[in-house]
């Protein structure tokens, strides 16, 4: 008899809670909505950060000044730690009803969301994303893994236009390099480093490079020493690596440590010129080494480029790192198309297919059929700074990404230049 | 009393009616609940099998299994790596013009659960020749080596950490359309599975199989005195209790669109020993209510950005809460407080001679 009642009042409780979570659906209201998942904790932290700074600086200078179309834009930031995506993003867009999407800090969640992001029909614009295979759609040539859909953009440039950059550098601004090696996390990103760099390097007029070997270190790791180890017995002429966040300063602590200085003479990172790195490594970051990324603030000498900047410093006491240009001028896309043709997803989508737009970058257009925008790519040599007590880039350049270069450079690898 | 009279119990008494009761609540569930919550109780659905079939463990043979994660990641994977990598090999999607969904799904499943019986069977038969801790520690040991496998790559099938992605589509049944990535599709191609499996888990710990369980939890040496061979027999429910969860394991994979390593990590493999103590391992149903408190718990705290931002403190200190409150779990608290109602209302009734 106690059975009974018990197994009945657990069913009932358990059609209570549903009932009551059936009230808490979301509803309309006046703002319009953007959900942003990114890594907010775990060793992808301080990009998510970044990425959330810019977004938020955004939204905010865009309430200041009205809002879009008269409504505030709120934008919900979740965590979607290593293998939550799929939960959050179904959460946001069904739960929080979002008019729309920022948002992801890891390839691998990427390409994983992708589908699900086409099935929820809802315009995702990537800021922080790395992987080629998300701006591809033939899935004829390059399998399954190009996940390229009608719903998903990207504002920052994509491996294949880094690496672009990259080996311009290595061309043109490096002498006597006939050795190279690499080093970087294992997972998609650090195997796509190497990948592009030795396929780009390869079929590039004036390189001819020997690749030795690639070592690569599970991600967040804190003992790096035997591959950086191996690596510097082969002595290569140039080390590329794929580190970024706190992996760089393992790295380069480590690296240091087992005299990286007299082995190899010159280092190029594919995703460090980030600011909040050069001041975690402060004195210790070595002079001479070529840091690559998305962004650094004092690459660009625009009036664009130096206003943002001042806001940013004004609103968070630092300068911005590698994300938030992109995220902030996603959230001016959405302004801008919203503002156009209203919060339909389908609208939405055919107005940024193909917009130009003027960004902190520069003028940026998303490409109508890849969706991925021709963002520029940074480059340059560490110079340590006494007044800044940390590191600088100087020299530093913006590399252009050309599409047509770089489809030929990658024309006959098994890798998607998603532009 | 004869010795050969089989009194059923009160559990096994209560069955029918309540299963019928719960039956038609779960059919027509999905159908009040906003959308996103249809992919929450399916989900719940797939715990609750998961937790059941851990407690067949645990709660009635006295084997604690640290290493349960192993028995979603080993299906999960096979039937991802079958459906993405095998069947396109194999030119099963031309057959019957063109990949129907629902074929891939049910041939994925009988699939899966073939490799993993085929894994189950020696991981079960080492992992019994051990006791308590030791058991414990070597069904984790299992369940970690595989989550390396699948992390590392070994063998180029589980994409290491990026995991694979798995969205089974548009299909038709008796004329009816509906897309596999509608969790209310989902939903109700889970429940044909989950009900008929806790119907079947329910006659097993009801039998005399169930019963020796039973004795092998409470006093394996004394078991073993009476001629029950207590390694054979823990093996067979090992084999069963990883099946049993292996239906869990296979299904979340299209449910959740994706599956990667995490879910073959210790962490995950927590989570149904969390579930069980939470809810009472003593109990059937036990496993089923810690499953539905904790997998909501957590949705509740994701309601709330402040609690979410340090959801895993909130959670645990929820948990925490109720295993003080509650020793045996949920359920055993629930059956206390109606034993308590009841005897305030025999006590006030006028009462037939004691004995």
């Amino acid at each position: 008899m106690t059975n009974r009642r018990k197994f009945l009042a657990s069913t009932a409780a358990g059609a209570g809670i549903t009932a009551l979570a059936g009230c808490t659906g979301g509803g309309g209201g006046n703002t319009i909505k953007i959900g942003a998942p990114y890594m907010l904790s775990g060793v992808a932290e301080s990009f998510g950060a970044s990425s959330r700074e810019g977004a938020e600086l955004a939204a905010k200078e865009i309430n200041d000044e009205g809002g879009i179309d008269g409504q505030d834009v709120e934008i919900i930031f979740r965590d979607h730690g290593g293998s939550d995506a799929a939960r959050v993003i179904r959460s946001l867009v069904q739960e929080d009803n979002v008019d729309a999407m920022i948002g992801l800090t890891s390839s691998g969640v990427a390409v994983a969301s992708a589908p699900l992001i086409e099935q929820l029909q809802i315009p995702m614009i990537l800021t922080d994303i790395g992987t080629a295979f998300v701006t591809e759609p033939d899935t004829d040539t390059y399998g399954e893994d190009a996940v390229g859909n009608d719903y998903v953009f990207r504002t920052n440039a994509n491996t294949a236009q880094n690496m672009y950059g990259m080996v311009q550098n290595v061309a043109e601004n490096m002498d006597g390099i006939e050795t190279v090696a690499c080093m970087g996390p294992d997972y998609a990103y650090g195997h796509q480093v190497w990948d592009y760099f030795q396929a780009m390097s390869e079929s590039y007029d004036g390189l001819d490079l020997e690749y030795l070997d690639a070592s690569f270190t599970s991600l967040g790791s804190t003992d790096m020493s035997a591959q950086i180890s191996s690596i510097l017995d082969l002595e290569p002429d140039l080390l590329v690596t794929g580190y970024w966040a706190d992996d760089v300063t393992t790295f380069v602590q480590q690296a240091l440590d087992q005299g990286i200085e007299d082995t190899v003479d010159n280092v190029i990172t594919a995703l460090a010129s980030d600011v909040l790195q050069f001041e975690s490594l402060g004195e210790t970051m070595p002079d001479g080494w070529h840091w690559h990324g998305w962004y650094w603030h004092e690459a660009f000498d625009t009036e664009a480029n130096n206003s943002f900047v001042e806001s940013y410093e004004e609103e968070y006491g630092n300068p911005p790192a590698m994300q938030p240009p992109s995220s902030y001028e996603a959230i001016y896309a959405y302004k801008q198309v919203i503002e156009s043709v209203g919060t339909n997803s389908d609208d939405i989508v055919g107005e940024l297919e193909g917009m130009t737009y003027d960004g902190v970058r520069g003028e940026v257009t998303i490409d109508a059929d890849s969706h991925q925008a021709n963002a520029p790519a940074v480059g340059g040599v560490s110079t340590y700074s006494e007044d800044l007590g940390r590191a600088t880039l100087e020299p530093v350049q913006t590399y252009e990404p050309d599409a047509e270069e770089i489809r030929s450079l990658l024309e006959g690898s098994e890798l998607p230049p998603g532009v | 009393m004869n010795i050969d009279s089989y009194v059923p119990s009160q559990g096994e008494r209560i069955g029918k009616h309540i299963y019928a009761v719960i039956l038609v609540g779960l059919l027509a569930l999905p159908f009040l609940v906003p959308q996103f919550q249809r992919f929450l109780i399916a989900e719940t659905l797939l715990l609750i099998l998961l937790a059941t079939a851990f407690n067949l463990l645990y709660g009635y043979t006295g084997l604690l299994s640290f290493g349960h994660a192993m028995f979603i990641a080993l299906p999960g994977y096979t039937f991802a790596i079958f459906v993405l990598d095998v069947v396109p090999e194999i030119g099963l999607s031309d057959v019957g013009g063109g990949a129907n969904p629902l074929v891939l799904l049910l041939i994925g499943f009988i699939v899966a659960m073939v490799i993993t019986f085929i894994i189950t069977v020696p991981i079960g038969y080492l992992s019994v020749q051990l006791r308590e801790i030791y058991f414990a520690m070597i069904t984790l040991s299992f369940s970690m080596a595989i989550f390396a496998i699948a992390d590392r790559n070994i063998g180029g099938l589980s994409n290491g950490d990026d995991g694979r992605t798995v969205i089974l589509s548009q299909t038709e049944l008796f004329g009816l359309e509906f897309s596999l990535i509608d969790p209310l599709a989902m939903y109700f191609i889970i429940l044909l599975f989950f009900v008929p499996a806790m119907y079947l888990m329910w006659r097993i710990v009801n039998s005399p199989f169930g019963q020796v369980c039973k004795a092998i939890r409470e006093n394996p040496e004394r078991a073993s005195a009476i001629g029950i061979n207590v390694t054979k027999h823990s093996w067979y429910t090992f084999i069963l209790s990883g099946m049993f969860s292996a239906i869990a394991g296979v299904f979340i994979v299209p449910l959740r669109t994706f599956i990667n390593p995490a879910v073959a990590n210790w962490s995950f493999g927590a989570e149904p020993v969390i579930m069980t103590v939470l809810g009472g391992p003593y109990n059937f149903l036990g496993p089923a209510i810690g499953a539905v408190v904790f997998r909501y718990a957590r949705w509740f705290l994701s309601q709330y950005p402040v609690l979410e931002a340090n959801w895993e403190l909130f959670l645990g200190t929820i948990v925490l809460v109720m295993v003080l409150f509650f020793s045996g779990g949920i359920s055993e608290g629930v059956k206390k407080l109606i034993k308590r109602v009841r005897n305030r209302q025999s006590e006030s009734s006028p009462s037939e001679s004691s004995s």
